[in-house]
């Protein structure tokens, strides 16, 4: 089971590894224990690497202190952001036809050449 | 991915002819980026820049043509762009700065990369495909000793006659390049 599972598991997992760090001490291996996982298996799941159970989920809130939501990716965010540096990263003119394009008032029609 | 799964784009492009009914040239790409979610944008940029594609999270799609290159060249980009979103889901943005066409980087001299030939064929797949050419290169007794045979045949399925050069050579129909 431990193999990409796309950007949503990737983004639960940072958000899931971001609350644990805010508790001091808090290793995988403890809140793993807590919640009754293997450590790998939360290894794997902060990585983005595994999916998991929604009762494992909630209960992992629990521990982090946290409500099951703020652990939830918002949607289309990390899409967005990935596609705004990968567009920052061209040079200026193409940055300005990306954007005309990904503008709602880009041209439609072909011109005739 | 190392190695370009030229299997698979042709399988995508069956696919996609199917989905939107097309039987004959010439492939109407703009009716098969419908089908797959995609909107299509014109912009001019004058230098190498011929097209991207993208992907929201929500799976709407839009495809980015360089209105100034050819009629021929922007169907080809528009192919090859289709290309990309339905063989690289993983890829939510994409711009191609090059040719599309062509199996190698013509500045530095190193092959391009396995998703560029990945949607090179595909394109090749939708606008050209072998059941058609096959059938036309029998009925019509091309001669392709000479030129027009192959303009002729570019003409009818709206490609450029480079295009339909590698897409023969490919097949070995004509001599490779």
């Amino acid at each position: 089971m431990a193999m990409p599972q796309g950007a949503f598991y990737v983004e639960l997992g940072r958000r899931v590894r971001a609350a644990r760090k805010k508790h001091k001490g808090l290793t995988q291996e403890k809140l793993a224990r807590a919640v009754g996982l293997q450590r790998t298996s939360l290894t794997n799941i902060e990585c983005g690497r595994q999916p998991l159970a929604v009762d494992v989920f909630v209960r992992l809130a629990a521990v982090l202190g946290c409500a099951p939501a703020e652990l939830l990716p918002v949607r289309g965010d990390s899409v967005a952001e990935r596609v705004r540096s990968k567009i920052g990263a061209l040079e200026p003119d193409k940055q300005q036809w990306v954007t005309q394009i990904m503008t709602p008032n880009a041209s439609l029609t072909p011109s005739t050449t | 991915m190392t190695r370009p799964r030229f299997a698979l784009a042709r399988r995508r492009a069956i696919e996609a002819l199917a989905k939107a009914s097309i039987t004959a040239p010439q492939v109407a790409v703009e009716d098969v980026a419908r089908i797959v979610g995609a909107a299509i944008r014109y912009e001019p940029f004058a230098g190498m820049l011929s097209g991207m594609a993208h992907r929201d999270a929500d799976g709407h799609a839009i495809i980015g043509v360089n209105s100034l290159h050819k009629t021929n060249r922007q169907r080809f980009t528009i192919a090859h762009e289709i290309g990309h979103l339905v063989l690289h889901l993983d890829d939510d943005f994409h711009i191609d700065e090059r040719f599309p066409i062509g199996f190698r980087d013509e500045v530095s001299g190193l092959a391009v990369e396995p998703k560029e030939i990945e949607a090179n064929q595909f394109a090749a797949e939708l606008l050209m495909p072998l059941e058609w050419l096959a059938k036309d290169i029998q009925q019509l007794r091309l001669d392709f000793e000479s030129e027009d045979a192959l303009e002729e045949l570019a003409e009818r399925y709206g490609v450029s006659i480079q295009a339909m050069t590698i897409r023969l050579s490919s097949l070995g129909v004509l001599p490779q390049t």
